[in-house]
């Protein structure tokens, strides 16, 4: 690539004047584009993979040796990038089988604790159910206008009990002669028995 | 004190540098020294047009690098990366539908505005359609020779030289439209 406008032209072209070889040679040959192209057309490049990021550094020049680099090839860091993910993906894998450990254990935990819970909550009711009775009979000090229809809750709750104990423990001997107590009385008044029993929710 | 030699890196062991280790540092300098000739050199083709510019310097040099390896340096790098920056200005002329080679009959369509009584040489070139353009840049502000330019734009010689006839003499009708109406141009 030579200089060879005046030169090479050939019979079909237009001679240039003076003046206009003057003004062409002018024409600035050189233009500033900003630093910003610089920035897009490198993040283009690492992107593509073609250069490796410059950690901490703003395009500071290349050593004049060339030695001391501290870049990588793009090779590596996608090898860091995909070791990185198995780390993760392994790591991941090991929380789920140990958190799914911890979950049977916590559920056995709560199966057991939920025996204790509800023992105590027979004991509390319980606890209740006997207290209330000392209040019908007047034991606790307190005034009993009326005790008849107390009295009717108070053993058709326990009939109902008895009733419960006895699906628990079949064969328990109390929870039968309760339940035996209760028929006897029903047959003597008519009151309880198996066809009209008197249901109470609680 | 020790004296330090200040060794100057060629474009080669910058080039190396980034085939080699990706060297970011080694892009950007052979980046800085390239640029601002390839800037001006392809915002002349495509007519004056920045944006499109910088996407075409972009571009040539992701495609540089991308082709760094390959190159044998049996020539300057300066004229291999002009060599791409060009072809991606066709490229983008000819997907644009601009790059026409126009026959001579159509000179007569390139014409100033009539507010601008005189314009520049800058300008004028600018307002050249993009074939004629590029030869005129090639030829006349770059240096090339017609058998050169014809490599490069896979015409022949004689077309180039047709195109550079055609392409100085609408230059002239641009930046004296008075003295073209009275025959000062040949």
């Amino acid at each position: 690539m030579t200089d060879h406008r005046e030169h090479d032209e050939g019979a079909e072209s237009l001679e240039l004047t003076s003046s206009e070889l003057a003004a062409l040679a002018a024409l600035p040959r050189e233009r500033d584009p900003g630093q910003l192209l610089e920035e897009r057309t490198v993040r283009a490049l690492r992107e593509e993979g073609l250069i490796a990021s410059l950690a901490g550094s703003s395009g500071r020049a290349v050593p004049a040796t060339g030695v001391g680099s501290r870049h990588r090839p793009w090779w590596r860091s996608a090898a860091a990038i995909a070791a990185g993910i198995a780390l993760f993906a392994g790591g991941l894998s090991l929380g789920q089988v140990l958190g799914a450990r911890q979950t049977v254990d916590a559920f056995q935990t709560v199966f057991e604790e939920g025996d204790a819970l509800l023992a105590a909550r027979v004991q509390r009711t319980g606890s209740d159910y006997v207290a209330a009775l000392a209040a019908l009979s007047g034991n606790d000090g307190s005034a009993v206008p009326d005790t008849s229809q107390a009295l009717e809750v108070a053993l058709t709750a326990l009939w109902a009990a008895a009733n419960q104990i006895v699906l628990l423990a079949p064969d328990d001997p109390l929870a039968a002669r309760i339940l035996q107590g209760f028929e006897a009385k029903a047959q003597e008044s008519g009151d309880y028995g198996s066809d009209n029993l008197l249901l109470v929710e609680f | 004190m020790r004296a330090q030699a200040v060794v100057s890196t060629t474009d080669q062991f910058l080039a190396e540098r980034i085939v080699g280790v990706g060297d970011e540092s080694a892009f950007r300098e052979l980046y800085r020294r390239h640029t601002p000739r390839l800037y001006q050199f392809v915002l002349r083709v495509m007519g004056g047009d920045e944006l499109e510019a910088e996407d075409v310097v972009q571009d040539t040099w992701i495609r540089a690098s991308r082709n760094l390896a390959g190159f044998r340096w049996e020539s300057r790098f300066e004229t291999w990366l002009t060599g791409i920056g060009l072809n991606l200005c066709r490229n983008r002329l000819r997907s644009s539908g601009r790059w026409t080679d126009l026959p001579e009959g159509s000179l007569g369509t390139v014409r100033p505005d009539p507010r601008e009584s005189r314009i520049d040489l800058e300008r004028a070139i600018s307002l050249l359609p993009p074939g004629f353009r590029t030869v005129l840049v090639l030829h006349d502000i770059e240096g090339f020779k017609h058998a050169e330019i014809a490599e490069r734009l896979g015409v022949t010689e004689g077309t180039s030289k047709s195109q550079l006839f055609s392409a100085r003499r609408a230059m002239r009708r641009l930046l004296d439209p008075a003295g073209s109406e009275r025959g000062d141009v040949q």
